[in-house]
């Protein structure tokens, strides 16, 4: 007990108690240090469930036998000439590590934001939220919306969802997917046929 | 359940081949023995993948490093009298467990964009897949040691167990320095400030998160700890053994091959051992070369953008070793004795320097640090990166740990501050400093190579926030030593102080 009336002593355990306390208390409002119950240890199905922003192709290669992904230019460094949101990232070495799909890059995703259908309820656009709503497809961590890098890297929100028509699309099948820009900084791949049967007889606005 | 048997085989493969390759170098401590083996078997991996790369036999890379291992083992328990079985049984159970601990239970890490780059280059490596594909793409800090542990899990799964297991090496290592540096003092003093620094670091967010998270910070960690503790260890006695130097060498090495930053932080971690005049110029020389192979071997390997167009790798690979051998020459002996000093004081010079160019940015940097490490004023919560008070605490600490042993004196013809701390804690405090001053400098270059160099931003997936993990082993070894060293602490009330 007599060491115990030692200032130092006494100052070394008080701030290890507290500091712990301390932690502890924090330990309880913070996010988990790691989580229980993980049953994926396959890389491309670990990854390919998360949100990560190059997930893209590993998702679809996930789903589909062979994918094709077209129009997915992506000049990421900002330069004088390439300084407006024209693409989002696809890295095409991620692309090639899960070999199963493919990507060209020769172009940007076509320009949908001022294309319009006109039919018998008036005049509409082709490609649209709304218009491709029924064809979404849930992406594995829940959300119908992946978080992507915008291409050139000006701003961190662009969003990315992928359609596909799954009456009549089967996992076995080889497919093709076009990139598309949908709206300001919101992008689609959505699988060709659809993408064909949405937008024909579409026009561009003057 | 196939994979779950497979992953234990590996593991306990892993655990006993390489505390036994740390044995067959000399290693007898059983502490020890479990880091730097882990070290060892690191360093191997590296050198078996990067040969296999070399003739486009990427796929039977895996197959030969267990051969390795294996062998290791085998000459290992033929040779061994003594010392090899209770560390080989501890790193057994030890990798077991993890498996449990990843495989059974199902424990994971958080889940980050850095973990995910780190397992695709892991799934690569695994397939045998062309390394060229990540050439001029995938950014070098990703690392190279660390997913090739990774790839050692069976058909397009990762070795879950191994990320623990490197975590309980830390443990080791911090706990073999420790011991190691307070040898002479009594064993109660060392238990309780061991369990107390252990409490203090296992209540906080981030030192839990690093059991599974995974990236290569915690396997930088113990090569850090190793090669740092070594030095200290040598510098006290005045004496670089054979063992020593081979702990040193591929601690270097593997630290190098680790992390981005693992060339700078290790350059500076091994100034001092480098800069000593009882180390022999040779022995100088191999601690140069495993930092520089180390790296020109990850670049021949892959992540070559950093070689010049057109050169060959061969060419880079000699230029970068003669490079780094010119230290080690007569000519520098006059600079090579003083440098860690003049490093400190210079890497302080260049974030004074930084604090100035880019004041705006760097004040929102140290802002965020300080949130980060100590208290978010914002939120009005305990560190925003995890650390909870640990980084207070060991402040406080450290001054304990301090007081009493520092005198100021003014007196005309006296040295200003007069000391009676030991040599050891002083290298330490140097060396802490410098990791410091490196990891920030480190965090500059990072976001400077897209030409705004700041100190990053609130959280705790920030770079730099996740970069005092690899230090922090040499923290808590810094701070445990100077509270057991200072005798003032643990004298009874009214006591005098033996020295006195």
């Amino acid at each position: 007990m007599t060491r115990l009336r030692n200032w130092r002593l006494l100052a070394v355990l008080a701030i290890a108690v507290l500091g712990t306390v301390v932690n502890l208390q924090a330990l309880n409002t913070q996010a988990k240090p790691f989580v229980q119950g993980n049953n994926e240890f396959e890389i491309d199905r670990y990854i390919g469930d998360s949100n990560w922003v190059e997930n893209a192709p590993l998702i679809l290669s996930n789903y589909f036998k062979t994918v094709r992904i077209t129009h997915v230019r992506n000049d990421m460094n900002l330069t004088e000439t390439n300084n407006v949101v024209r693409s989002f990232g696809v890295r095409d070495e991620v692309v090639r590590i899960f070999n199963h799909a493919v990507a060209n890059y020769d172009h940007f995703p076509i320009d949908y934001r001022e294309v319009y259908i006109h039919d018998r309820n008036g005049r509409h656009k082709a490609l649209s939220r709304a218009v491709l709503k029924n064809y979404i497809h849930k992406l594995p961590f829940g959300s119908n919306v992946l978080n992507v890098a915008c291409a050139p890297k000006i701003s961190k929100d662009c969003t990315l969802s992928i359609y596909w028509n799954s009456n009549t699309q089967l996992r076995s099948q080889e497919v093709t997917f076009v990139a598309v820009r949908v709206e300001a900084n919101f992008f689609a791949l959505i699988e060709r046929n659809l993408l064909n049967r949405l937008s024909a007889g579409a026009s561009r606005a003057k | 359940m196939l994979h779950v048997l497979n992953e234990f085989l590996i593991m306990a493969l892993l655990a006993a081949g390489s505390v036994s390759g740390a044995w067959l170098l000399g290693v007898r401590s059983t502490l020890l023995a479990i880091p730097a083996g882990l070290i060892f078997a690191t360093a191997a991996r590296i050198l078996v993948f990067a040969t296999c790369n070399l003739f486009s036999i990427r796929e039977f890379s895996a197959g030969a490093f267990y051969a390795v291992l294996a062998a290791a083992l085998l000459i290992a328990a033929l040779k061994s009298r003594v010392g090899l079985y209770r560390p080989v049984v501890i790193a057994v159970a030890t990798g077991l467990a993890s498996v449990f601990a990843t495989r059974i239970i199902g424990f994971a890490a958080t889940r980050h964009g850095d973990s995910y780059w780190i397992l695709a280059v892991a799934h690569l490596m695994q397939k045998g897949g062309d390394m060229t594909i990540l050439d001029g793409h995938t950014p070098l800090k990703r690392g190279f040691a660390y997913p090739l542990l990774l790839s050692l899990g069976s058909d397009d799964q990762w070795l879950t167990a191994i990320t623990p297991y490197i975590f309980f090496a830390l443990i080791c290592a911090v706990a073999w320095l420790v011991l190691s540096l307070t040898k002479k003092y009594s064993s109660v003093i060392r238990s309780i400030v061991l369990s107390l620094m252990a409490v203090l670091s296992f209540s906080a967010t981030l030192p839990l998160r690093a059991i599974f998270y995974i990236n290569g910070h915690t396997l930088f960690a113990v090569a850090l700890t190793v090669a740092a503790g070594v030095s200290v260890l040598a510098i006290r006695d005045q004496m670089l053994t054979r063992s020593n130097l081979l702990v040193i060498c591929a601690a270097v090495f593997v630290a190098t091959s680790t992390r981005a930053e693992g060339v700078a932080i290790m350059a500076v971690a091994i100034l001092p051992i480098v800069g000593s005049r009882f180390v022999k110029r040779k022995q100088v020389a191999l601690v140069l070369t495993s930092l520089t192979a180390s790296f020109s071997i990850w670049q021949a390997t892959y992540n070559s953008y950093l070689i010049p167009n057109g050169m060959p790798w061969v060419v880079f690979m000699l230029a970068l070793i003669v490079a780094g051998l010119l230290p080690a020459l007569a000519w520098f002996d006059w600079l090579r004795h003083r440098a860690f000093t003049i490093s400190v004081f210079a890497l302080a010079a260049i974030v004074f320097a930084a604090e100035i160019k880019w004041h705006t940015s760097f004040n929102k940097g140290l802002q965020a640090l300080f949130f980060n490490l100590i208290y978010n004023r914002d939120t009005h919560t305990i560190s925003s990166g995890g650390w909870g008070l640990i980084f207070g605490s060991f402040i406080l600490l450290l001054c304990l740990a301090a007081s009493g042993k520092v005198r100021l004196d003014l007196r005309r013809g006296q040295s200003w501050i007069s000391t009676t701390l030991s040599p050891e804690f002083k290298l330490l405090m140097q060396i802490s400093i410098a990791l410091i001053l490196g990891s920030l400098i480190s965090k500059m270059l990072d976001g400077g190579q897209f030409g705004h160099p700041d100190l990053g931003r609130i959280g705790w997936s920030d770079s730099l926030n996740r970069m005092w993990l690899q230090s922090f082993g040499i923290f808590v070894v810094t701070v445990a030593v100077g509270l057991i060293q200072n005798d003032k602490i643990w004298q009874r009330s009214g006591a005098k102080n033996k020295g006195e």
